[in-house]
């Protein structure tokens, strides 16, 4: 991994078109102002992680679908 | 027709045009862009999505506002264009089901729908704008689940 030194209002450029710069800092949290095409995808890595992971748990899920067909028909008969 | 090898079903004959194309794939499933949209046996409002080069790959998908009516698609025009929509209406959006041991406390995610164009069959998973969406909303609520096991015990 390329680590760097920035302070506030410097930035760094990543393949010409794509521009990271520190708008703030403060000692738990820093704000990242990106300027990049629209077509490049920017995630926070916790959300991202988030639906990957539930991605994985929902494909999982295959033997309980019997039992989700059993909860459908119990919901129905109590309308 | 074409025969599908399913994880639910074993091998089945589908409609050609249930066949859809992830322009990028299920966040953490690399690899795999070949999917078929499939109605559920049985369960009415539910599909598989199976993958078309892995039987054991499938997903439960269905439609947020089955479960919650509320559900707002807020998404980034970036995304949208990713598979090439020129009309909204032929935007269909999905949403992956977890279906835990125990399936009265199913989820659906919320924060990464999936995106398909019925016209072209493009489709990708995004993530929602919307930052109260997260990936685990409990479709029956607690209280149902309540009088449920009353019910049972009962």
């Amino acid at each position: 991994m390329l680590v760097l030194s920035r302070k506030e209002n410097e930035s760094i450029i990543i393949n010409d078109d794509i521009e990271i710069k520190i708008i703030s800092l403060r000692p738990d949290q820093v704000k990242l102002g990106i300027v990049a095409p629209r077509e490049v995808k920017i995630y926070r890595r916790e959300l991202y992680d988030d639906i990957q992971q539930e991605n994985i748990n929902s494909a999982k899920a295959k033997d309980n679908i019997a039992g989700l067909k059993d909860v459908f028909s119990k919901k129905d008969e109590q309308k | 027709m074409s025969k599908v090898k399913t994880k639910a079903y074993g091998e089945i004959d589908v409609p050609e045009n249930s066949e859809i194309y992830f322009m990028q794939e299920i966040f953490g499933f690399e690899n795999y862009r070949d999917y078929y949209l499939i109605e559920m046996k049985d369960l009415d409002n539910f599909y598989w999505l199976q993958s078309k080069d892995e039987a054991d790959l499938a997903f439960i998908v269905v439609n947020p506002r089955l479960f919650k009516p509320e559900y707002v698609l807020d998404v980034d025009e970036s995304d949208i264009k990713m598979i090439d929509l020129e009309n909204e209406d032929d935007l269909v959006d999905l949403v992956i089901v977890n279906v835990p041991e125990n399936p009265a406390e199913m989820t659906i995610n919320l924060l990464g729908p999936i995106l398909i164009n019925a016209k072209n069959r493009k489709a990708i998973q995004v993530i929602s704008n919307r930052n109260d969406y997260g990936t685990k909303y409990r479709v029956f609520s607690r209280e149902n689940q309540l009088q449920e096991e009353m019910a049972n015990n009962v």
